[in-house]
């Protein structure tokens, strides 16, 4: 119990340090309307803005809502792409990060739900180096549903 | 004026001449696997510069810098007082003592040993002493130089798109100064696309988009035509056309709540006072999906996201919560 009791306390400060550890990533928030359609569409541009060329951007959901659809984004860069979603709605915990891997340039995301009703959601995202630096990371919306 | 050997990349411009850059169409390279160049000099009243003759790849030179493909682990330049070698390692490490030497004669060192086209617009009196251990091209100039001169670098790209690095190509010592001066270098970096988000392929693919189409398709019968239309509308590179201005304002104003919705969104993209007011009115619409388009679109109206904490609908209220504790933690 006490070894139990232990372990649960280490994970849970893991997860706290995980948590702060992508504190410093870019946060943006956006609203999937109705439709089970509903489909928000961003670009992001990553650079060496002095830290090193981009190795992968980063990328977690997190759904604000509760007793809504699951909220997932997909991650694309040239002919792959990558898909998080946050399992458990209107909690405190992002989703799985993903890293999608790209040199400086355009990475696409793709959030969407899996059903009908209105979802709030964040993203955190961020263009990282090869050795997890932050560098230039700068977004764009392209479509908003 | 100097005269230059055959291959130098020293370039010396005579006193009074006017600068030129007679070999931008084929010598900016885009990347060191790439270059294959022609170069010729020639003499003509007021400019000297070298002649090199035949059509030569600068592959050894350049790849010389980019790392790895030298047979001599060390590529080096001794004359005299000048002491110059650059490492094989990636990024190569630059060692450089000098002392007492005419600027010209260490620039055309480092030229020859390096591959890095050197220009100079006009034929510096200095004579030198430094010591310098760096390890990057730049670093270099600035170390011999002391930011006593107005240099210009052009950087060129190396290596696989997976690793791709920015190698120094070209430098010009526009000017050089005495002691009490000093002046930052001016980079130019490579020109590359994407550089610049409106250069993406996804901008470029929009704004190939007809955009006296979609303007047609704004006025078209089925709504859905129509939002679509003006979504496209909202990202188009010239949304400053007064056109598309009007059709986004015309469409606030739509029957279809996804119209007015996706009219919102195009309004959010411009930064006046007219869409900050059009924004506050279409807060006031009489469909939720349009108010919560409202406070989805507006990131830095703080009062329009407090205006929305009261809003009727829940959804509209969270959004705006949302966004407020997004603003704040930023």
């Amino acid at each position: 119990m006490k070894k139990t009791t232990l372990l649960l306390a280490a994970v849970a400060a893991f997860t706290a340090l995980g948590q702060a550890k992508m504190a410093n990533a870019h946060d943006i928030t956006g609203s999937l309307g109705s439709a089970a359609t509903a489909v928000d569409y961003y670009q992001v541009h990553c650079y060496d803005d002095g830290s090193g060329p981009t190795a992968h951007l980063y990328v977690a959901v997190i759904n604000k809502s509760t007793n809504t659809p699951k909220v997932s984004v997909q991650a694309i860069r040239d002919n792959t792409a990558t898909n998080t979603t946050d399992a458990v709605n209107g909690n405190a915990t992002y989703s799985p990060g993903i890293y999608q891997p790209g040199t400086d340039g355009f990475f696409y995301l793709t959030v969407d739900k899996t059903g009908a009703g209105v979802a709030n959601y964040s993203l955190q995202y961020h263009c990282q180096t090869s050795d997890q630096q932050h560098n230039g990371t700068d977004i764009f919306q392209l479509i908003n549903q | 004026m100097s005269s230059e050997p055959s291959g130098s990349k020293l370039f010396v411009q005579a006193e009074g001449a006017t600068p030129s850059t007679s070999w931008n169409g084929e010598f900016f390279s885009k990347n060191c696997y790439s270059v294959n160049i022609l170069t010729t000099g020639f003499r003509a009243r007021g400019f000297l510069f070298s002649r090199v003759v035949g059509i030569h790849k600068f592959m050894d030179k350049i790849l010389a810098i980019c790392g790895g493909l030298l047979a001599s682990s060390l590529v080096s330049a001794n004359d005299n007082a000048i002491n110059f070698h650059v490492s094989q390692a990636m990024p190569p490490h630059f060692e450089l003592a000098v002392a007492h030497k005419p600027l010209t004669e260490v620039l055309k060192a480092i030229a020859d040993t390096t591959g890095i086209v050197i220009h100079i617009a006009d034929e510096p009196k200095n004579s030198v002493t430094a010591t310098c251990n760096v390890a990057d091209a730049k670093q270099l100039f600035d170390c011999l130089l002391e930011a006593k001169a107005d240099l210009v670098f052009r950087y060129g790209q190396v290596g696989p798109v997976a690793k791709r690095a920015q190698v120094l190509e070209e430098v010009w010592v526009v000017r050089t100064y005495g002691d009490t001066d000093s002046h930052d270098g001016i980079q130019i970096l490579p020109p590359v696309a994407e550089q610049k988000p409106d250069s993406s392929p996804m901008m470029q693919m929009l704004a190939a988009i007809d955009t006296g189409k979609l303007l047609t398709q704004a006025q078209a019968n089925d709504p859905e035509s129509r939002a679509n239309a003006i979504a496209t509308l909202a990202v188009q590179p010239a949304k400053n056309d007064p056109a598309i201005r009007k059709t986004v304002a015309a469409a606030l104003a739509d029957q279809s709540a996804e119209v007015r919705a996706q009219a919102v969104f195009a309004l959010a993209k411009y930064d006046d006072a007219e869409a900050a007011d059009g924004l506050a009115t279409a807060l006031q619409d009489s469909d939720a999906s349009v108010r919560l388009m409202v406070v989805d679109s507006a990131d830095n109206h703080q009062a329009l996201l407090q205006q929305a904490l009261d809003d009727s609908d829940e959804a509209v209220r969270a959004a705006a919560a949302s966004k407020l504790e997004t603003l704040a933690s930023q």
